[in-house]
């Protein structure tokens, strides 16, 4: 079907000052013609970029942090304006930059509805008549009359959402806002959303989430250096970016782990989930063998973090004996999909292999293949350890000391593929009329 | 002769209006600003709201304001300094103190609209003129609902009401332009320049004190000499400070009683457009860029 297009973007380039903290004071406006002038620094998110999107359509973005992909939202939204190019969006355009950006703490839910309602220019008796609705959707029953002041975070992201959704858009910016939530109104949201696809409302997403971009984009937009480094069918595009950004990405975080040092030994009943000393600890143990590299490597037997169910992965990493230990040392690794579930680990001792002390060299490499990788389609990390065969003392852990991708074409859903065999027994006696 | 300068002044105005309307209410900028009157509404209500829910009295706050300071500037005024002697001081006072509020509470907080609100203007569009003109609104119910006390005080004392009293909604609005248009500058340049707030603290004590709210324009010499010229200070004040003029009809219609020169009103009305047309032109040329400096 032709449609017209609702946002067109054409050649858009944008600049922000750096440092604008100097001229921020009318002294510095009386000063600046005797001060030495220094040349302004400028910041390029986007410098050429051109793009239509059509009624009903669905764009995701994606690209590194800080490539520009909220400021083309906020051009459509047209918070921003443009340096140069041309930025048209048809109709009326409703954001979900930060849910609930308009509420006042001091007004009711219902109070600042009808706000975020006049923002949209949209009258009192039209959100009137979805107000039931919106409280329903948002789920505060109540609370609807009681100032957003005292509302927790999650009662004031569902009502920020549920006003947003309802505001008749004809297009719909969304920045990383599904991240928020749990799980039951992230699903809603979902739902709402490709509900108002089917209604012709067009749709732009930013995400770092690959899969829900898949999911919900019919078109990808890769933006890189502030050019459009690829447009087209998401698989595609999403593939070539993490392909990109692979090799970058492990180097990076591997750099991140080696400069944090391992730190004491762990009481027990100081653990926290994984045994970390702490929430947020990174790398911890007692350093007696550390981990030093780490690789990832794909069915080719060439680095990636991009793989696909069955095929062939195989985990590297290097270790290097500081001290000798007692015990015997295993080695073990665990992956975590992005939403923490834990999708497996295992060790040495588990699977019965022993390293003896002497046998242990000062320094070398361990090799675990896996020649049919099971994991269905998602984002995943991987901790990678080395400790004492009870389990008990950690010589050297790295959480998340690598991340990688699942892209599965086949579309069976889940977190691992099981092997599964079908067949349809016919019931001779009832046969069809 | 008078009319004669106002047929002038119609005949300059004519060409400068018309490009107004092509520019603003074809261009499209004013049928937005239309269209959000809803918005206007809310964001009026929301400001009267937050400012008063969490006080105990509530908005009986925009009413006591004035009658403390009309207490404080009677005993100054009539006991501790009693030579400039005023008949029916509260009233004199409140007629000059009242417009003289509205006027610098609508500035100053109508300097802060923009700022204050950066959490909206970096997250949502809507015509930004929309913040400053609510936050003038606000204080322009306040001054309406001061008023009232201002007539309750004026039964009391048995004021004789002028016949001219229907002029007052005039005033008012010439009052309520001239304040927009101060608010539309201040609130723009305050976005960009973040000291233009404790400048403008400064300078409205100064200007409250250079308008004759709490003394009689009266005491002001006529003629003065500085540097070998003679001028007449009362006249400069009027020409130099709309707020003199303002405040001096206020006190015609509400306390002398008097029905108040056309042509001055006519001239300080003139005066409070050209400050509103610049304002909003001034504000227009730079809201574009609230999104990223707020």
């Amino acid at each position: 079907m032709n449609r017209e297009p609702v946002v067109r973007f054409k050649h858009v380039a944008k600049r922000f000052e750096l440092d604008r903290s100097t001229d921020r004071t009318l002294m510095d406006l009386v000063t600046r013609p005797f001060k030495h002038a220094k040349p302004k620094e400028f910041y390029w998110p986007l410098r050429d970029v051109s793009f239509e999107l059509k009624r009903g359509g669905s764009l995701g973005i994606i690209g590194e942090n800080g490539t520009g992909k909220s400021t083309i939202l906020k051009l459509i939204a047209r918070i921003l304006v443009p340096t140069s190019g041309q930025v048209e969006a048809v109709g009326q355009v409703a954001t979900l930059l930060e849910l609930g950006a308009s509420f006042h703490p001091e007004l009711s839910g219902r109070e600042n509805i009808f706000l975020a309602a006049s923002i949209a220019n949209i009258s009192r008796q039209e959100i009137q008549r979805d107000l039931d609705e919106i409280i329903s959707f948002a789920d505060i029953g109540p609370y609807i009359d009681v100032p957003v002041k005292h509302y927790s975070s999650g009662m004031y992201v569902r009502l920020g959402f549920a006003v947003a959704v309802h505001l008749n858009p004809d297009v719909l910016l969304i920045d990383e806002v599904l991240a928020v939530g749990d799980e039951n109104f992230q699903h809603k949201c979902i739902q709402r959303i490709k509900r108002l696809q089917s209604e012709e409302v067009a749709v732009i997403l930013v995400s770092h989430g690959m899969q829900q971009i898949e999911d919900m984009c019919d078109d990808a937009l890769w933006l890189h250096e502030g050019y459009v480094r690829s447009i087209g069918s998401p698989a595609r595009v999403i593939a070539d970016y993490l392909a990109e950004s692979s090799a970058h990405e492990l180097e990076e975080s591997v750099a991140q782990w080696a400069d944090e040092p391992t730190s004491e030994p762990v009481a027990t009943q100081q653990r926290y989930e994984r045994g970390a000393p702490s929430p947020e600890a990174k790398r911890w143990g007692d350093g007696s063998i550390q981990i030093v590299d780490l690789r990832l490597l794909g069915a080719d037997g060439r680095s990636a973090n991009v793989f696909r169910p069955r095929q062939a992965f195989r985990i590297e990493f290097d270790y290097a004996v500081q001290h000798s230990v007692e015990e015997h040392p295993s080695f073990g690794v665990a992956i975590y999909r992005s939403d923490q579930v834990w999708c497996y680990g295992t060790n040495t001792t588990i699977e019965g292999i022993c390293f003896d002390q002497v046998a242990l060299s000062a320094a070398g490499t361990v090799v675990i293949d896996i020649p049919d990788l099971r994991l269905l389609h998602g984002e995943y990390t991987l901790d990678v350890a080395v400790h004492d065969s009870r389990g008990e003392v950690a010589y050297d852990y790295i959480r998340e000391a690598a991340h990688f991708y699942v892209q599965n074409p086949r579309g069976d859903q889940g977190v691992a593929r099981l092997d599964t065999h079908w067949a349809l027994v016919m019931n001779r006696e009832q046969r069809l009329p | 002769m008078c009319e004669r300068y106002l047929v002038l002044v119609a005949w300059c105005w004519l060409p400068a209006m018309e490009v107004c309307i092509e520019r603003f209410v074809l261009g499209g900028h004013l049928r937005e600003l239309i269209r959000c009157r809803e918005l206007v509404y809310h964001l009026t209500a929301r400001e009267l709201k937050a400012r008063y829910k969490s006080s105990v009295l509530g908005f009986f706050w925009s009413l006591l304001n004035p009658l403390g300071m009309m207490v404080v500037f009677t005993v100054v005024f009539t006991v501790l300094m009693p030579n400039n002697r005023v008949e029916r001081y509260p009233i004199f006072l409140l007629c000059g103190l009242l417009p003289w509020n509205f006027c610098s509470a609508g500035v100053m907080t109508g300097i802060n609209s923009v700022v204050a609100n950066s959490n909206l203007v970096k997250k949502v569009y809507f015509p930004r003129e929309v913040l400053p003109i609510a936050s003038v609104a606000a204080n322009l119910v306040n001054f309406l609902l001061a008023l009232l006390v201002l007539f309750a005080i004026l039964m009391i004392f048995q004021s004789r009401l002028s016949s001219y009293l229907w002029l007052l909604p005039l005033v008012i609005f010439i009052q309520t332009c001239f304040v927009l248009g101060v608010a539309l500058i201040l609130s723009a340049l305050h976005v960009f320049y973040r000291d233009t707030m404790m400048v403008m603290e400064v300078v409205m004590l100064a200007w409250f004190f250079l308008t004759p709210v709490f003394y009689p324009i009266e005491i002001l010499p006529t003629s003065y000499q500085i540097m070998g010229i003679t001028v007449n200070v009362q006249r400069l004040m009027y020409i130099l400070n709309p707020m003199a003029s303002l405040i001096a009809t206020y006190r015609d219609l509400l306390y002398w009683g008097y029905r108040t020169d056309l042509d001055f009103l006519l001239r300080t009305a003139v005066t409070s457009f050209a400050v509103l047309a610049f304002g909003y032109w001034f504000f227009m040329r730079y809201s574009h860029r609230f999104g990223e400096e707020a």
